[in-house]
C-alpha cells in the first residue's frame, strides 16, 4: 500500500508543478526553461519552517507566497523580452537559483537539506494534503480558463500586439500568469521536500525545468486534461523503470523534440484530431 | 469640436524623417480621408495616434487630453481603436471569439477584474450583431485561418467597432479587395459616422476615399501637403504631382 501512496503522491506533486508552468507558458504563451527555481524555493522555504516547527499546511502559504514573489521579478523580464529570449533569460534565472543555493551555509549549501519532517498522519496525510492542492489547483485553472483572464491570456498568447489593441494592458496580464503559476510551483516544491524528506541544490536543476517542460509539451501546451496525464504518466516512469532515471536529459528531450516536430499540440491535439476524424460525417 | 488634435509631430527612424512636422484635426462625427503615396509615413501617422511609435517632438491630445505618451491600452480605452493594414486575426479564436474579445474589453481593464468576471454571452451576441452589421455573420463560427481576405478586413473593423471608439482609425481597409467588395465596404465605413463616433480613414483607393470622404488630408514624403474638401483635393494640381511627378 505504501508503494501505491508514493506513486500517487509523486503524480500529484507532479501533475501540480506540471500545471503551474502550464499556466505561464500554455495558458499566456511565456516560455519558461527555469521552473525548477520556483519548484526549489518553495521545498527549500517549506522544508525549514517544518524543520523550525511549523506544519505542513502553513509552511505552504510562505512557500507559495516567496515563490510567487520571485515569479514576479523574473516575470518582469518577460515584459522587456519575448519568445527565446525569455526562454534563455528563464533558463538563466535556472542556472542562477542552483548556483546561489549552493553557496548558502543555511541552506545546506551542495550538500542540502535532510531528516524534513514527515506530515502529520505520516504518508497518507501528505498524499492527501498533495491530491487537495492539486485538486484545488486544477479547479483554479479551469475556472481562469472559462474567465476574461483566460480570455486575456489566450490572446496574449497568440498576439500580445493584437491584445493590446482590445485595451490589453500586456504586463499587468503576465506578470500575474507569472505570479499564480510560479506560486504553484512554490506549493508544488514544499509537498515534494516532504515527499523526499531530502532536497539539494540538484534536485532543482535543469533537468528538472526540462522535465516539467516536457510534461507540458508532451500533454499538449495548454490543455489541463492533457498535462495532468501526461505529468502522471511521465512523473512515474522513472519509478517503473529504472533507465528512464538515468537517461532522464535524454529521454525527455527526446520527448520534447519529438512531440514539437510530430505532434505539436501533444496527447491532447491527437485526442482531439482522432475524436474529430471519428465524429465528421 | 475638436476630437483629436495632432501638433507638429515628427519621427524619424535611423535618421531617416517618417513623419516632419505634421499636424493634423480629426472634428467629432467626421470622416476624413487620408490619402498619399507609398512611403507618405501614412501608417506611422496611425502608429503615432495608436502609441505604437512615440514621436520625437510634437503632441497628440484625444478628447482634451493630452495622450502623447500614453500607452495602447489607455487609448484604447479613452476611446480610440484601429483596425490596422496588416490584418490580424487571433488564429485561435472563431471569427466570434475574435470580436466577442474586443466586445468584452471592459471586463479585462484589470487582471482581476478579468478574473472575477466568467459571462461571456453578452459579449458573444454583441460580437454577434457587429458580424451581421458587417455582413459576414455567416462566418461566426468558422477560423479566420478558413476565409478569404475580405471576410478577415471586415471582422477587424467589427472588432474594432466593438471597442466601441469614439475615433476609429482605418489603415487602407480596401487593399486587397475586388472592385465590388471595395465599394461595398466603402459604403459600410460611411454608415459608421455617427454622433459619437469620428472616423480617419488612410487609404490608397483614391475613388473610393474621394467618393465617400467630405474632406481629405494628403500627406507627402512624411510632410503635410494639403487638407480640403474632396472636391477641391481631386482637382488639386498638389495632388496629381504628388501621385504622378512634375509633369
Amino acid at each position: 500500500m505504501s508503494y501505491e501512496i508514493t506513486i500517487l503522491s509523486s503524480m500529484s506533486i507532479a501533475i501540480l508543478f506540471a500545471l503551474s508552468l502550464n499556466l505561464i507558458t500554455g495558458f499566456c504563451g511565456q516560455v519558461s526553461l527555469g521552473h525548477a527555481a520556483f519548484y526549489g524555493i518553495g521545498a527549500y522555504v517549506a522544508a525549514i519552517l517544518t524543520k523550525a516547527g511549523w506544519s505542513l499546511t502553513l509552511a505552504l502559504f510562505p512557500a507559495a507566497v516567496t515563490a510567487g514573489a520571485v515569479g514576479a521579478l523574473v516575470g518582469m523580464a518577460s515584459l522587456r523580452v519575448r519568445h527565446d529570449f525569455l526562454a534563455i533569460t528563464t533558463m538563466g534565472v535556472g542556472f542562477l537559483f542552483v548556483g546561489i543555493v549552493r553557496k548558502q551555509d543555511a541552506l545546506g549549501g551542495e550538500i542540502g537539506i535532510s531528516s524534513i519532517p514527515s506530515v502529520a498522519f505520516g504518508r497518507p496525510g501528505l498524499l492527501m494534503l498533495a491530491m487537495i492542492c492539486m485538486a484545488l489547483f486544477i479547479i483554479l485553472c479551469i475556472y481562469i480558463r472559462r474567465s476574461w483572464l483566460g480570455f486575456a491570456f489566450e490572446s496574449i498568447s497568440d498576439d500580445e500586439d493584437t491584445a493590446r489593441t482590445f485595451g490589453i494592458d500586456v504586463s499587468k496580464f503576465k506578470l500575474l500568469a507569472f505570479v499564480i503559476g510560479t506560486a504553484g510551483a512554490g506549493i508544488a516544491g514544499g509537498l515534494y521536500a516532504h515527499h523526499i524528506r531530502f532536497i539539494g541544490p540538484d534536485s532543482f536543476g535543469f533537468v528538472e525545468s526540462v522535465t516539467v517542460l516536457a510534461m507540458v509539451i508532451v500533454g499538449g501546451i495548454g490543455s489541463i486534461t492533457g498535462v495532468a496525464v501526461a505529468a502522471a504518466v511521465l512523473s512515474t516512469l522513472p519509478l517503473w523503470l529504472q533507465f528512464v532515471d538515468d537517461y532522464k536529459l535524454l529521454i525527455y528531450g527526446s520527448l520534447i523534440f519529438l512531440t514539437m516536430r510530430f505532434a505539436p499540440n501533444g496527447i491532447s491535439g491527437i485526442v482531439r484530431a482522432l475524436w474529430q476524424r471519428h465524429h465528421s460525417p | 469640436m475638436t476630437l483629436l488634435d495632432i501638433q507638429d509631430v515628427s519621427v524619424s527612424f535611423g535618421g531617416v524623417d517618417a513623419v516632419r512636422n505634421v499636424s493634423l484635426t480629426v472634428e467629432e462625427h467626421q470622416l476624413l480621408g487620408f490619402i498619399g503615396p507609398n512611403g507618405a509615413g501614412k501608417t506611422t501617422m496611425m502608429r503615432i495616434i495608436m502609441g505604437m511609435v512615440r514621436p520625437q517632438q510634437g503632441s497628440v491630445v484625444f478628447r482634451g487630453m493630452d495622450i502623447t505618451g500614453l500607452s495602447i491600452h489607455h487609448r484604447v480605452q479613452l476611446g480610440l481603436a484601429l483596425a490596422q493594414q496588416i490584418v490580424k486575426p487571433l488564429h485561435t479564436l472563431s471569427m466570434l471569439d475574435n470580436v466577442a474579445i474586443a466586445a468584452g474589453s471592459r471586463y479585462m481593464s484589470s487582471p482581476l477584474w478579468a478574473f472575477l468576471n466568467t459571462d461571456r454571452t453578452q459579449a458573444r451576441k454583441r460580437a454577434r450583431r457587429l458580424l451581421e452589421f458587417v455582413g459576414i455573420a455567416d462566418a461566426a463560427d468558422a477560423m479566420p485561418s478558413e476565409l478569404p481576405l475580405g471576410y478577415i478586413k471586415r471582422m477587424e473593423v467589427a472588432r474594432s467597432l466593438a471597442l466601441e471608439p469614439r475615433l476609429l482609425l482605418l489603415d487602407e481597409p480596401l487593399a486587397g479587395l475586388n472592385q465590388t467588395e471595395a465599394h461595398a465596404l466603402a459604403d459600410l465605413i460611411v454608415s459608421l459616422v455617427n454622433a459619437t463616433r469620428s472616423v480617419l480613414l488612410i487609404e490608397h483607393n483614391i475613388g473610393e476615399v474621394s467618393r465617400i470622404c467630405p474632406q481629405i488630408y494628403v500627406q507627402v514624403n512624411g510632410e503635410p501637403l494639403i487638407q480640403d474638401t474632396s472636391e477641391k483635393i481631386m482637382a488639386s494640381p498638389a495632388l496629381r504631382n504628388a501621385y504622378l511627378g512634375d509633369h
